[in-house]
């Protein structure tokens, strides 16, 4: 079931990373839920990506700010 | 770069691994070794962590520690153990990013403002308790939120290296 949950990610991925303000996709194994990284209040997208995610939840975590190599001092 | 000039030199590069930027190609991680200066003292060490008794993989909920050369000694936990994410390279053009896929976020504590800073990258991130390394911070947000993480295991293939 995890090796699924990483694979499904994986799939989604390669469609959904760097769109709409989508800056991360990642799991969680507690709660067997894929997870979406966003700097957007809202994504569009969504809908396609639970339907694409089933049978997985999908969490959105919202981030204030991405990553960088080398954040600011 | 550091402020530092020559005469703070205390090692030289040996060895790196070549980012891919442009979101497309995948990177696994961003590291490099370098070989210290004869003249340069050292202990195979953390300072505020100590030895390290061998390796570990980053799994979901666990907690890590790490010593940062801005950011010192601080606490997280392992918030998603295979996480593929775009980190951006330059402030000034957010378009610019490079791939990363399968490592690994650390959240910072509740009751700490960050979990790393700028000037940290490099920093070895240990599980507390028993000092296993588990990763290798390079990368986060400007207020040090959370952190991201190469998993050592891909490190230590990719340099051809083994921790001390």
């Amino acid at each position: 079931m995890s090796d699924n949950l990483k694979e499904t990610k994986k799939r989604l991925q390669k469609d959904f990373l760097g769109k709409e303000g989508i800056h991360g996709l990642g799991i969680n194994r507690s709660q067997n839920a894929i997870k979406i990284y966003t700097s957007k209040p809202k994504l569009n997208c969504l809908d396609k990506i639970k339907k694409a995610s089933s049978p997985y939840e999908v969490i959105v975590v919202e981030d204030d700010e991405i990553p960088y190599l080398s954040p600011s001092e | 770069m550091d402020t530092g000039t020559s005469v703070d030199t205390v090692a030289k590069l040996h060895r790196m691994v070549q980012l891919q930027l442009g979101g497309q190609t995948v990177n696994e991680v961003d590291a490099a070794i370098a070989t210290v200066d004869a003249n340069i003292n050292y202990q195979v060490s953390i300072c505020s962590i100590g030895s390290i008794t061998g390796t570990d993989v980053a799994i979901e909920n666990m907690e890590v520690v790490k010593h940062g050369r801005t950011s010192g000694y601080t606490e997280g936990i392992v918030t998603d153990e295979s996480l593929d994410i775009n980190v951006g390279i330059d402030h000034n053009n957010p378009n610019i990013v490079a791939k990363f896929e399968d490592q690994f976020r650390i959240d910072r504590l509740s009751t700490a403002p960050y979990f790393a800073l700028g000037g940290d990258s490099g920093s070895l991130i240990v599980s507390k308790g028993d000092n296993k390394a588990v990763g290798l911070y390079f990368a986060g947000p400007d207020s040090g939120t959370y952190g991201i993480a190469n998993q050592i295991d891909v490190v230590l293939s990719q340099l051809q290296i083994e921790l001390l």
